[in-house]
């Protein structure tokens, strides 16, 4: 679309918006939209966990969660179909800083996503934090070192069904959920033990398959 | 004060998204969302969002700007 | 006009995402595109975050953006896997030589 015609567009989109935003409430005042419908419900309930945002995702909007991780399952079937053999770009040559401070920090880096990953239900944390972190750990040293250097990071051909870690996580805890209490993700809080391990078995799951499959769809796209 | 520090983070975060649209060098845009991502993390830290900042951090300056340097490089001739 | 420079947090919001638009359309590179997309989802997570700021901030939106970034990371992924694809295939990645070329 040729320029004066795009931004004609683009500003009679934001005459609009920016109209409407004045007839919100203002801001910090709380009869927000958000606010009144069903998140007063939320903070109303009692949660055993310390983390509101970690209770909200894996308990009260645990199936969201589930389609979320099987969306990115997605993402990471379709990259491997597009995907196709390509000759490797000549490998990059690191100067010695840069590759002396990559060789450093890597260790404290995935000690850091493991314990994001782990105390996520009483700490800001969580799995989807841990697996970002990781992932671009991994991302980190491809671009550093060339992604012959990180494939044998990832296991390839010895246990590809962890990269489905995510959705078998839950499937495992709606499993667990519907024996002990009747329904399909229910946490048990007469065990608070098994609730637990529970909360933090998805977690290591949504961790360690999020990360396996950001760095799958690095070294898809490298034609690796 | 925290006002004035709101203000400035939005305007810049508005002038980086501009300064994307703008450019005509790819990896330079590239690098650009790079540093509009790092300035929308300070301002999640601002509104006290702890676990949306870590994320933004890492997915926004880790894996989306990895992914598109890998794409600028292989498809530029 | 005095509720709108009360509410400046949402007007900045709503501008990004009018920014996203604009490069979406009107850049004739995919890459742009892809980019411009990026930047309109950031936007609409930067207007739920500001509406869930309370006295103490209230974590609920905290929750949906996290979902809604993950969904922006997969959609970025599969659209640059699709380019490079585009690129194999026909050898450009210019909209208007594209056009000619299909």
């Amino acid at each position: 679309m040729n320029r004066p015609l795009a931004t004609a567009f683009a500003t009679g989109l934001a005459i609009p918006l920016v109209a409407a935003m004045a007839a919100l409430p203002r801001h910090g005042s709380p009869d927000q939209p958000i606010h009144t419908h069903v998140a007063a419900q939320y903070h109303a309930w009692p949660h055993e966990l310390g983390n509101l945002v970690t209770a909200v995702l894996l308990d009260y909007r645990g199936m969201d969660t589930f389609g979320e991780v099987v969306v990115i399952f997605a993402a990471l079937m379709v990259v491997l179909v597009l995907r196709h053999k390509e000759e490797p770009l000549p490998s990059p040559d690191p100067s010695p800083i840069v590759a002396f401070i990559v060789r450093l920090v890597t260790p404290f880096i995935a000690l850091f996503g493991f314990h994001v990953i782990l105390v996520g239900h009483v700490a800001p944390g969580g799995g989807l934090q841990g697996a970002a972190i990781l992932g671009g750990l991994v991302l980190l040293n491809g671009v550093v070192f060339g992604p012959d250097h990180v494939r044998s990071l990832h296991p390839g051909r010895a246990l590809p069904w962890l990269q489905g870690a995510g959705p078998l996580a839950f499937l495992a805890a709606g499993v667990v959920g519907a024996v002990t209490t009747g329904f399909a993700l229910g946490y048990p809080t007469h065990l608070p033990l098994l609730q637990e391990a529970m909360v933090v078995g998805i977690e290591l799951g949504i961790g360690i398959g999020g990360a396996l499959i950001f760095s799958r769809i690095y070294l898809a796209m490298e034609g690796a | 004060m925290s006002l004035v520090f709101d203000l400035v983070l939005l305007v810049l975060l508005v002038c980086t998204a501009l300064a994307v649209a703008r450019t005509r060098n790819l990896a330079g845009a590239a690098i650009l969302f790079s540093a509009y991502s790092l300035i929308l993390c300070v301002l999640w830290l601002h509104r006290g969002a702890p676990d949306v900042a870590l994320t933004e951090a890492a997915v926004g300056a880790g894996v989306t700007t990895v992914l598109f340097l890998v794409v600028i490089a292989r498809t530029s001739p | 006009m005095t509720t709108l420079a009360g509410n400046l947090d949402y007007v900045a919001t709503m501008l990004l995402f009018v920014i996203g638009v604009w490069t979406l359309v009107s850049d004739p590179n995919l890459i742009k595109k892809v980019m411009g997309l990026n930047i309109m989802e950031t936007a609409v997570f930067a207007f739920i975050v500001t509406s869930g700021a309370l006295e103490p901030p209230s974590p609920i939106p905290h929750a949906l953006v996290l979902t809604g970034i993950v969904v922006a990371v997969s959609t970025t992924a599969v659209a640059l896997a699709l380019l490079l694809r585009v690129h194999r295939e026909f050898g450009t990645l210019d909209l208007d030589e594209l056009r000619d070329l299909w």
